[in-house]
């Protein structure tokens, strides 16, 4: 096939195609602007020069480049949602390719290049977002807020550039790889079943690898190389790979205890539906797990931070008992991120809501026209994601709080000398910041659920009496 | 004579200025069997979801069982299609992630009914029907016949007085569709269910005791079948040639009651 045809045939069709190719292209945006923005704070050089000591100190520099690696992860699985969108009616058109002659191979390509074109249209915006940014947001006199007089080196902006179109026709082809195209329509093989081994050894073993790696001293006092950088990359890969298994196994496992005793008929949908498709699931929450893990660590260190400083300014009652700000500013930008992060990943989750809506219109038509109430069929929708969603967060949380502990104050008190040169046992208190927790734990539960909810303003449309002639 | 149950009268109603219904009036009397026939477009599926309580009609009246349905509010139209009538249609009304034998129960669970007792008692009907032992499969493992017949016995489960059938045999090959046919109207009869089936063909017309015939919107014949319960009797009578003209006009607000015989 030719390359015009190829584009044309590729980038055709309906509203919810079109409305794919945008939600496509806003995420590639994202990630691309995310990608520079770490490409700029790994090409500064020396110290200072910026009023945030984040940016301005070398060896805080990879920190700020990990968590900006890590907002990349929900906007990966934001644009892997989007790619889902009016999936029926574009596999109909596959089909109808199909019909016309083309190859399964063709109607691969066509469904990858959708996705290639959609993502380099929001890639070449990105960019045009990136260069206007750094001339609106400059500051000519040092110190500046933001690296603006740094441009990344042109191989980092050539991979960018090539980095975001072919990840997402990439991501699109993945997508399809249990399907069959044939002249009759998508046919999605069966998935497998939830897979329970492989995920704890890639969660664990990633995790493990990761914090090993980043805990190495040369690297904590001289900053990470390139190299250095795309392996941790790739092992948070891997981790977040074990998190998205994991999520299937966990979904699969709630779905199936609860539909055997559901009494309600909304829990005994939810549930059956998580078991049918735990990926539904998976494709979203684990980046608000993911996030969640991050978040309660970030509390969690701080609240050693602070229990360390009050028990040091008992000792010198000269001291402050304060964290130092530069550290909190660091937390506060930690918590920020998270919660950044939490609101793409429930984008996410409103475009996978919305979506499961739109493909089983028929059906939910049909049960509507048959007398179920619109409200069993919302709260369904919601229990799917609420059931996951609970426990999902109350592990992550304790996950990131037991691993932060460990890290950051191993021991509740040790002996050290006072004023007077006296051996006294310190003892750090509140070292668990219970509150916070709690306050991460109901704050992305009803974050994710509202955004969740904002899906089901679809479900009146889609249970009308017309979508029972949908095909 | 049985007592009608539900009344249609001077119905309209109309997609946006295309109309669909056309001043349409039908009664049909508790455990009666009835055919909607027509040719596509004729308003069949309009009227029965009309009837059904599914769709308000712009003008007319619906009465079941001496309630007027069409002024309920959604919310009670729902209530009683799910408990006191039954809607089937041609396909995807099967929840594809339940067993058979809970996609049975679902109308049952929604009625408040316990878990258990709604399980057993749609095993009982899937029994009815012959596919019992299909109970603990997913709808993706059966085939459109055995679909069907648990997508009958998922209509009539809460033992409704009206069943509402649009093109039921629509999607199945005519074997199936008259198997199908044949329990469905022995269940219908044993249980007393009046059954109102929307159809094009002739074959499945034949099972019904009294045949609506509707052309462009309007009724336009009326009467009891030649044969109520044999099998194929004659091919369409509505031919694109000879457009009948409407005959059946309905005009007793009060106590319905049409005097069969008339096509």
């Amino acid at each position: 096939m030719r390359l015009p045809v190829l584009l044309r045939l590729a980038v055709t069709g309906g509203r919810l195609d079109g409305l794919r190719i945008v939600l496509t292209a806003f995420g590639a945006l994202l990630a691309t602007l995310l990608l520079l923005s770490a490409a700029t704070v790994l090409a500064i050089e020396g110290e200072g020069g910026y009023t945030n000591g984040l940016l301005a100190e070398s060896g805080l520099r990879p920190g700020v480049v990990t968590a900006l690696m890590l907002l990349g992860v929900p906007v990966l699985f934001f644009v892997g949602q989007c790619v889902r969108v009016g999936a029926p009616a574009r596999d109909r058109r596959l089909a109808e390719y199909r019909m016309a002659g083309a190859t399964p191979g063709q109607a691969m390509k066509l469904a990858a290049t959708e996705t290639g074109v959609s993502a380099a249209v929001g890639m070449v915006v990105g960019f045009a977002v990136f260069l206007l940014g750094r001339v609106v947001l400059d500051r000519p006199d040092p110190p500046r807020p933001l690296p603006t007089d740094v441009l990344p080196p042109w191989w980092a902006l050539l991979l960018v550039a090539l980095v975001v179109p072919l990840g997402g026709a990439l991501l699109a082809a993945l997508a399809l790889r249990r399907s069959t195209l044939s002249a009759f329509g998508v046919v999605r093989n069966r998935p497998a079943r939830a897979p329970k081994i492989a995920p704890a050894v890639m969660f664990f073993g990633g995790g493990a690898a990761l914090v090993a790696l980043v805990s190495v001293d040369r690297f904590v006092t001289e900053g990470f190389s390139w190299l250095v950088a795309l392996l941790i990359f790739l092992l948070l890969i891997v981790t977040l790979l074990g998190l998205v298994l994991g999520g299937a196994a966990l979904s699969a496992w709630i779905g199936g205890r609860v539909a055997s005793r559901a009494k309600s008929p909304a829990l005994l949908l939810a549930g059956r539906r998580l078991v049918a498709d735990p990926w539904a699931a998976s494709r979203t929450l684990p980046t608000v797990f993911a996030a969640v893990v991050i978040g309660a660590g970030a509390l969690t260190m701080r609240a050693g931070f602070v229990a360390d400083r009050a028990a040091q300014a008992r000792l010198y009652p000269s001291d402050s008992a304060v964290v130092d700000p530069f550290y909190d500013r660091a937390f506060a930008l930690a918590q920020l991120a998270v919660w950044v992060a939490v609101v793409v990943a429930a984008g996410g989750l409103l475009v996978a809501t919305a979506e499961q809506i739109l493909e089983r219109r028929r059906t939910l038509a049909a049960l509507t026209a048959q007398g179920t109430p619109t409200g069993v069929l919302a709260r369904a929708l919601l229990w799917q994601t609420a059931l996951p969603l609970i426990p999902g967060v109350v592990l992550a949380t304790a996950v990131g709080a037991i691993t932060a502990r460990a890290v950051s104050s191993p021991v509740s008190s040790y002996s050290q000398e006072d004023a007077t040169g006296r051996m006294v046992e310190v003892h750090l208190e509140n070292l668990t910041p219970w509150l916070g927790l709690i306050v991460l734990i109901v704050g992305t539960v009803l974050v994710t659920m509202l955004v969740c909810a904002l899906g089901l303003l679809l479900l009146r449309r889609a249970t009308a009496v017309d979508e029972l002639r949908t095909t | 004579m049985t007592a009608t149950v539900l009344t249609g009268i001077d119905l309209e109603r109309a997609y946006g200025k295309t109309p669909a219904l056309r001043g349409v009036s039908c009664a049909v009397r508790a455990g009666e069997i009835v055919a909607i026939t027509g040719p596509s477009g004729s308003g069949k599926s309009t009227l029965l979801l009309c009837l059904a309580g599914v769709l308000v009609p712009d003008a007319g009246t619906v009465t079941y069982d001496g309630r007027r349905i069409d002024q309920l509010p959604e919310g009670e139209r729902s209530r009683l299609r799910r408990t006191e009538l039954g809607v089937l249609f041609q396909f995807g009304q099967l929840i594809p992630e339940l067993p058979v034998a809970e996609n049975v129960a679902l109308p049952l669970l929604l009625s408040g009914a316990r878990r258990k007792a709604a399980l057993a008692t749609a095993t009982e009907w899937l029994d009815r029907f012959g596919v019992a032992d299909l109970a603990a499969r997913y709808p993706g493992e059966l085939s459109g016949g055995q679909k069907q017949r648990a997508s009958v016995a998922r209509a009539l489960v809460t033992d409704p007085r009206v069943l509402f059938a649009d093109e039921p045999t629509g999607a199945l090959d005519s074997l199936a569709g008259e198997q199908l046919l044949t329990q469905l109207t022995r269940v219908a009869r044993e249980n007393g269910t009046a059954v109102l089936i929307v159809t094009h063909e002739a074959q499945v017309a034949a099972y019904a005791q009294r045949e609506i015939a509707l052309w462009d919107g309007a009724v336009v014949d009326d009467g009891l079948t030649d044969a109520p319960t044999a099998g194929a009797r004659r091919g369409s009578r509505l031919a694109v040639d000879d457009a009948p003209q409407p005959v059946a006009t309905f005009d007793d607000s009060d106590a319905p009651s049409i005097e069969p015989g008339k096509g």
